[in-house]
């Protein structure tokens, strides 16, 4: 697979340096795939990545450096430079519109013409389902973008990719919102792209999988390449010290105190087709893991508890007592907290500073006579900065300029300033780097040490077998196992719950 | 960079010195065109007359012996220019000044190393509207000499009050992400109801005034009743109560104007000592209390969250309708404080009073800074914004540009406002 010595590998990028103002944001890169080969990307956020290929890609000029494809300089001004290279990136944000069908989006911009006029629909369906099938993918090409899940959709895009004959394929964390059953597949479908020959770069935080799938990996900090090494001569550990240039002891710093009481129960709650007959109970100091496939329901639940989407029927019960949650505004006076899953579509007002969204959900408690104290406002936010060592330059920063871990941090803040005595999380460390997913979890542990109960819904199982006290599994709506995590709970038991008990995909 | 730089550079000075030379030429032609003009007034005239003496059934002048005006193709140029000239001359002086400033930029940096600039350029919406103000301000006072004058401040403070009233309302309803078209209707029917109230039911002045605060505030309650509850959008809810309102304002009276009012109300736009003091002490209220609220409310504060991010701002308790309903309510009573001003100051109501004025209250927010699509914005860059339209229209005016082209200006410079705000953005992203 390797190519012989001296002969130009497929992809060189040499020398890459970008700098904007203030900032080097890369210096001195390199970068180098071969065909059929998967390359890894990683490095903490911040550390380059996105801005290397944010360059590859045409999007920003490079100050210096060259690259070569076969061993030819090319010169990438723009995306429809890149396209005509071949180059595909797949980002992180897929890039569907969600009202045209599978065939017209893998088609989107170059339809299949009948005549100048027309579009000829029927063909274009019908290369659409070739390529789908020619991956393995289980979609009709007539089906609504809307209507997928999103594996399903990022096996659009790559069908999509391939469409227009792309020789190097980037996937930016592609399997950050997909479960474990789902990953196999993209990571079948990446096998048979580097079988065609592809060049894959691989952008993840998963180190896991970057073992499993990755033939080689180029490791970057601060803007600048550490090494390159053979993914099959390393472990995880070796990489993670490159990552972050220094040891991590542990990676799910659990702790167990002694539980409490019982301060949330929820009974029978039913909302739409995804909320079946839901009942769980947390208590303090614990954390309750829900694990499921995506899909599964465990968001719907936890808005439904919430009150952000309606209940049918159900009780919510606050530590003993019973209380009626309509509203979101009800749950939080009722000392519940909800951290989303979708950080920027509903976790933060992008738009506000830090401190606005910190003291968002408790701004009534910096009010006198109906005026804000901004000094109080301003030292509350500060000792929480501090505390959970969010990276902002000031407490004005508006939250759209930091990275996604410190973003994260600000959303968590905001659930602990209010004081909540249970706290949903959903997907906490979703596309974050190594050394802030650390922080997040210690912020949990510092919650559950304060006295509160945490629901953790997360999609990776080392994340729910790492951290929670017991582990809720749904399948189709419902919960399938309430498991104690004793030590002995594996993946594999998870995955026969997750998967509603069917043994053949478990 | 730094080849851009220069392009423009040189397109600023070439085109400066254009609009000059066109403004230097029309006004040296400025005889002939008047001679012309003239001459086409007479045989308008004539043709008037021929006209009347027809239908009276006497004898005419055969229209079609008439000699025509004869006026050359350079000529019409010219005369079309003409209109434009006092815009040109502005136009000229600023981009002068513009080249002047990229000059002196262009040595800051290399002064001071490219990092402090950006620092500088980056720091804040308010600073380029700002140095747009001034600059303005500059050239026309180098342009017009009446403009620096004392008199001339106070008339461009009275004429801006009615918009710089709505404009606060505006900029509430704009960060909230909504908008609200139906203001320039609801001015006009709270103007009316007020000049009913005094003039047939004999109420008094200051119960006048409660009470059509009242009534256009719950016009715009019932904007955000319908935002808020019915979930209809803005755009919709709103046009469809500009319609209702003005066809309101035409229904009362069917049609006809108002006129006299008491001098109690008058008195309100009139002068103490040449200063339009009351108008002016309204105005620094709302600004005032629209500021501070902004910045030191929680409903001002929720006002942001739900312009930035709606489903956010719900997951973290806010009341969303009742945000809503305030925005517009805000709205409502500025339309209610411009009606007292509008009123008074015509001494008169009437249906068609401020009819279109929604747009340059919204071009005011939006030159201001604030983003259309919410979560964005202050009540400092509306009044920036306010005082450039305030001061363009006022300069427009000073130099004799007549109403068509003044539009045209206008609409041209609410487009390069955001075409700028656009690439600052877009530049913002991309040193991300």
């Amino acid at each position: 697979m390797r190519g012989g010595q001296g002969v130009a590998e497929f992809l060189q990028m040499r020398g890459i340096t970008k700098r904007f103002p203030g900032v080097l944001a890369l210096d001195d890169v390199h970068l180098s795939v071969e065909r059929g080969e998967v390359h890894a990307l990683l490095g903490e956020n911040g550390a380059g990545k996105s801005t290397l290929m944010k360059v590859l890609s045409g999007a920003y000029h490079k100050d210096a450096g060259e690259i070569l494809i076969e061993g030819k300089p090319v010169d990438i001004r723009s995306s429809a430079d890149a396209k005509k290279l071949g180059i595909s990136i797949i980002y992180q944000e897929l890039n569907l519109t969600e009202q045209l069908t599978v065939a017209e989006n893998i088609f989107m911009g170059r339809p299949i013409m009948r005549n100048r006029l027309m579009v000829n629909w029927r063909q274009m369906a019908r290369e659409a389902q070739k390529l789908l099938d020619d991956l393995g993918i289980d979609i009709g090409a007539r089906a609504l973008i809307r209507d997928l899940g999103v594996a399903h959709k990022q096996m659009v895009e790559v069908a999509k990719a391939l469409s227009i004959h792309s020789r190097i394929l980037v996937m930016d964390e592609p399997t950050a919102p997909l479960t474990n059953r789902e990953i196999d597949t993209l990571f079948s479908t990446i096998r048979m792209l580097k079988a065609r020959g592809v060049a894959v770069i691989y952008i993840s935080h998963r180190l896991e999988e970057v073992m499993d799938i990755c033939d080689r990996a180029t490791i970057m900090r601060d803007g600048r390449n550490v090494t390159a090494v053979n993914v099959h001569e390393v472990t995880i550990d070796e990489i993670i010290r490159h990552m972050v240039g220094r040891e991590l002891k542990e990676k799910f710093p659990k702790i167990k105190i002694p539980l409490g009481r019982e301060l949330l129960r929820v009974e029978h709650i039913n909302a739409g087709k995804q909320v079946r007959d839901i009942s769980l109970s947390v208590r303090a100091g614990e954390i309750l893991g829900i694990a499921g496939l995506v899909g599964a329901g465990r968001t719907e639940t936890a808005r439904a508890i919430f009150g952000m989407d309606r209940k049918q029927s159900g009780e919510v019960f606050v530590d003993g007592k019973r209380v009626s949650i309509s509203r979101p505004l009800d749950a939080i006076r009722a000392g519940l907290g909800f951290a989303t899953e979708d950080r920027k579509g509903e976790g933060l007002v992008l738009t506000m500073n830090v401190a606005g969204n910190i003291t968002l959900a408790t701004l009534g408690d910096f009010a006198k006579l109906g005026k804000l104290s901004l000094r109080r406002e301003r030292e509350t936010v500060r000792e929480y900065i501090r505390r959970l060592n969010i990276k902002t330059p000031s407490h004005l920063q508006l939250t759209r300029n930091l990275s996604g871990g410190n973003q994260q941090k600000v959303v968590l803040a905001k659930w602990l300033l209010s004081k909540s005595r249970v706290i949903i999380f959903d997907e906490p460390t979703r596309g974050i780097d190594v050394g802030a997913k650390i922080e997040v979890y210690n912020i949990i542990n510092e919650l559950i040490l304060a006295g509160a109960a945490v629901v953790m819904i997360s999609s990776e199982l080392p994340e729910i077998l790492g951290m929670s006290d017991r582990v809720a599994v749904m399948h189709q709506g419902r919960i399938t196992g309430i498991l104690e995590n004793d030590g002995s709970l594996t993946q594999e038991t998870i995955l026969y719950y997750a998967t509603g008990g069917d043994r053949r995909t478990a | 960079m730094k080849k851009r730089m220069k392009i423009l550079l040189i397109l600023c000075l070439v085109l400066g010195v254009a609009l000059l030379g066109i403004n230097l030429y029309t006004q040296g032609s400025a005889g002939r065109i008047a001679e012309l003009q003239a001459k086409i007034a007479e045989r308008k005239q004539l043709i008037a007359q021929a006209e009347m003496a027809r239908v009276l059934g006497r004898e005419a002048v055969d229209v079609g012996e008439l000699p025509e005006v004869e006026i050359s193709s350079a000529d019409r140029v010219v005369m079309a220019l003409a209109s434009f000239s006092g815009a040109f001359l502005v136009l000229g002086i600023d981009l002068l000044i513009g080249a002047l400033a990229l000059i002196a930029f262009h040595l800051f940096k290399r002064r001071r190393g490219e990092r402090k600039v950006r620092k500088v350029s980056s720091a804040n919406n308010i600073v380029g509207i700002l140095i747009a103000l001034i600059v303005l301000c500059l050239d026309l006072s180098i342009a017009s000499k009446v403009f620096l004058t004392q008199s001339n401040f106070l008339n461009v403070l009275q004429q801006i009050s009615i918009n710089f009233v709505i404009a606060i309302g505006m900029t509430f309803v704009i960060i909230s992400g909504g908008i609200d078209l139906s203001v320039g209707s609801n001015i006009a029917l709270t103007g009316l109801l007020m000049a009913i109230m005094m003039k047939n039911w004999g109420v008094g002045v200051t119960w006048t005034i409660v009470l059509s605060l009242l009534f256009s505030a719950a016009i715009g309650l019932i904007n955000g009743s319908l935002i808020a509850f019915l979930n209809l959008p803005p755009f919709i809810a709103t046009l469809g109560m500009m319609s209702i309102a003005r066809g309101a304002a035409y229904t009362v009276t069917g049609g006809a104007p108002i006129y006299t009012m008491p001098a109690g109300f008058t008195g309100i736009s009139g002068r103490v000592a040449n200063v339009p003091l009351y108008a002016i002490l309204i105005m620094i209220a709302v600004f005032a209390l629209g500021w501070y609220c902004l910045r030191y409310t929680k409903v001002g504060r929720f006002t942001y969250a739900i312009g930035g991010n709606e489903s956010c701002a719900k997951l973290s308790g806010i009341n969303l309708s009742k945000v809503k309903c305030f925005v517009y309510v805000v709205s409502g009573l500025c339309c209610g404080v411009a009606a007292i001003l509008l009123t008074s100051r015509l001494d008169s109501a009437l249906p068609t009073n401020a009819d279109g004025q929604e747009m340059d209250a919204i071009a005011a927010v939006v030159i201001g800074g604030t983003s259309m699509k919410g979560g964005e914005g202050s009540i400092i860059g509306t009044l920036i914004g306010i005082l450039i339209i305030g001061v363009i229209s006022n300069g427009l005016n000073l130099l004799g540009v007549a109403q068509g082209p003044q539009k045209m200006v206008k609409g041209l410079i609410i487009v390069v406002a955001v075409i700028i705000d656009v690439l600052r953005r877009r530049a913002a992203e991309q040193s991300k």
